[in-house]
């Protein structure tokens, strides 16, 4: 059995002297599970992915990633090159100028070759249906196909774990369908904030709810 | 990439574009008599009007330019000293004077349509493309490209913030209730802004950066555009022999 | 708030290149990988915040938050505004490429001198004294952008100093107008999130 992909103990999170948002938090994602979390606004969803990927530090609490204690900002660099982000707001996910420099930031960051760099943003950009896309101005693109796109940068690193921050908002149906369909059919294990009760139903079958700074 | 049509802007390399577009402006700024400034001026217009750049485009962008030309002849002429050409009642217009003016018209014209002509008839983030293969430090082109990628993300925001205030009621009038909404206005985007800069880079740390930034785009150089540089050399050459003949 | 192409003297044109690409060099040095979005995004928000017009009488006055920029950027001040202003001539033909060092220098230098007047004013928790430090710093930087920009025009041609003292006169509503934006954007900030402001205590 290996270990599990995330682990939190005791994590504890508050924004400068607030209430903290997440209090003294527990929770074990085993390696290839899908889950789905809902919880009201502002209730720190967003707030704990950030933390599982180093992006901000917890006052509290124990972060072990893939069986490893994590507290360093080196200590993320290899998490994130295996685990993806999808930011609830594609603009500040997406911060080149055209489609193909963006999907191809994270290969290259990674130590690809431009031209191997190229090659994963293009197979990216064909998983997610964008084929043709590459030379296209992102921020001309709908809010549709931004998430998509943004979704194409994950993909080019080939995660084995994808948390997704409120996939949904935005989209309409057929956006939305399509994203779907490529979630559905990712071997990776998923971690879907979201409000949309039916997109999780579809695609994850342990559901959590995070409110008051606690899981259940 | 580009469509490569025969409309021969539209097949130029990007890396053409700036080396015509800065060489153009580095002849026009160096030309000291208004005749050598002359090559630089045609070039573009030529190259223009071959090309059918919608030249109704810097209708206005002309407009502002030799309507501010003029204010500053009118307000500068009386005032230089040298042999007079010309006498207006108490006004007396001198040679100096007319060459001061004539060289900042043709100057203006030329180095405004330089830059048109071959930098704006191309997306934005081609020229950061074309500065990063053209030895421009990467740090440079990818704080370029950053801009670019986000003044369109800006002004809709600030654009629905605008709309958001007229929907309740505001006017620009010159009092202090505009002055103060202005300031608000100001004041919101540089926080979304500066908000979104972290969440940015927060977007980039998660893609592995650790402050390389790479260019990924092969461009292609052809034959014509080697061409362009050849016309560009021409022109240096006719510029300086206009400037330095007996 | 731009110089025209075509109106100042070579020399000039070359020495305020020189100056400007001295800054930008400096200020690319003070910035960290993970400084480069704030700065990318206050470029991109004075690229936007220059379009805003206050009507004043029969012509309108354009914001320039010089200031502002300053304050949020210090030295890096040089390649924000250079790479706002290039991209302003190159999509509009505001200025130009020629005039684009002298552009720079006329809008950064006292942009980077609002970044140390903040600093030394700014030590204080009083949200009304902050924002009267930034208004001010707010109205000398306009001050100084006004004031290079006539110097560079008497500095090509004594006779400009028609159009150099009426560029000066035109402006002095806008160095009230600045003051007054810097004053309540600051105070603004400093009441929201006033970690993003610079600290007077911490290294410069």
């Amino acid at each position: 059995m290996s270990a599990p992909v995330i682990e939190v103990r005791g994590l504890t999170f508050a924004y400068g002297d607030g209430p903290p948002v997440l209090d003294a938090l527990d929770w074990v994602v085993p390696a290839g599970a899908r889950v789905g979390v809902t919880g009201p606004n502002a209730s720190g969803k967003s707030t704990l992915l950030h933390l599982i990927m180093g992006l901000r530090a917890a006052q509290q609490g124990s972060i072990i990633l893939y069986g490893r204690h994590r507290v360093t900002e080196g200590d993320f660099y290899e998490v994130r090159a295996r685990m993806g982000l999808l930011f609830q707001d594609s603009d500040d996910q997406l911060f080149c100028p055209t489609v193909l420099d963006d999907v191809a930031f994270g290969p290259l960051h990674l130590g690809a070759s431009p031209d191997a760099a190229q090659e994963a943003a293009r197979e990216a950009l064909a998983a997610v249906g964008l084929a043709g896309y590459e030379e296209r101005i992102t921020s001309r693109l709908s809010a549709g196909e931004k998430k998509c796109v943004a979704l194409a940068t994950n993909l080019a690193m080939q995660p084995d774990t994808l948390l997704l921050d409120e996939p949904t908002s935005y989209l309409d149906d057929r956006s939305r369908d399509r994203l779907l369909s490529v979630l559905k059919e990712l071997p990776a294990t998923l971690v879907i904030v979201s409000h949309d009760r039916a997109f999780l139903d579809a695609l994850t079958r342990t559901r959590y709810h995070l409110e008051d700074g606690r899981l259940r | 990439m580009n469509a490569r049509g025969r409309d021969p802007l539209q097949s130029m390399d990007p890396r053409a574009r700036v080396i015509c577009a800065a060489g153009l402006c580095l002849v026009a700024a160096l030309a000291q008599a208004p005749v050598s400034v002359v090559p630089a001026l045609l070039t573009p217009l030529v190259v223009g009007l071959s090309a059918r750049f919608p030249f109704q485009r810097l209708l206005w962008t002309g407009l502002r330019l030799n309507g501010l030309f003029a204010l500053m002849a009118l307000s500068t002429l009386p005032f230089v000293p040298g042999p007079t050409w010309q006498t207006f009642g108490p006004i007396s217009v001198t040679y100096p004077g007319l060459s001061l003016v004539g060289m900042m018209v043709l100057k203006g014209n030329a180095l405004v349509l330089s830059c048109a002509i071959f930098l704006s008839t191309m997306e934005s983030p081609n020229l950061g493309h074309a500065l990063a293969r053209l030895g421009v430090p990467a740090k440079f082109v990818a704080l370029m490209m950053s801009v670019i990628r986000y003044i369109d993300v800006l002004q809709e925001e600030h654009g629905r913030m605008r709309l958001a205030m007229r929907a309740r009621g505001f006017r620009p009038r010159l009092n202090w209730l505009t002055l103060q909404t202005h300031a608000l206005g100001v004041g919101a985007l540089f926080l979304r802004s500066l908000e979104r800069a972290e969440r940015v880079a927060a977007a980039m740390k998660c893609r592995g950066h650790q402050g390389l930034y790479l260019a990924t785009r092969t461009l292609h150089w052809r034959r014509r555009d080697t061409a362009w540089i050849m016309l560009l050399v021409a022109v240096t050459a006719g510029m300086l022999w206009l400037e330095w003949k007996p | 708030m731009h110089i025209s192409e075509g109106i100042l003297a070579t020399p000039l044109l070359g020495g305020a290149w020189a100056a400007a690409a001295a800054g930008l060099v400096y200020g690319m040095r003070r910035t960290q990988p993970e400084d480069m979005p704030r700065v990318a995004l206050c470029s991109a928000a004075f690229f936007v915040v220059t379009f805003v017009r206050i009507p004043l009488g029969p012509a309108h006055l354009h914001l320039a938050a010089t200031g502002l920029v300053g304050i949020l950027l210090g030295w890096r001040a040089f390649p924000a505004l250079l790479v706002a202003l290039l991209l302003q001539a190159v999509l509009f033909q505001f200025g130009g490429l020629a005039v684009l060092g002298a552009n720079t220098v006329v809008m950064a230098l006292p942009a980077v001198g609002a970044y140390y007047l903040y600093r030394r004013w700014s030590r204080s928790a009083d949200p009304r004294r902050i924002a009267v430090a930034a208004g001010a710093v707010g109205a000398l930087a306009i001050t100084g952008n006004v004031l290079i920009m006539a110097a560079f025009l008497l500095l090509t041609d004594r006779a400009f100093a028609v159009p150099a003292l009426g560029v000066l006169l035109f402006h002095v509503p806008l160095m009230l107008v600045e003051g007054v934006v810097t004053a309540l954007a600051v105070a603004f900030l400093f009441k929201v999130r006033r970690d993003l402001l610079p600290n007077p205590e911490g290294p410069p």
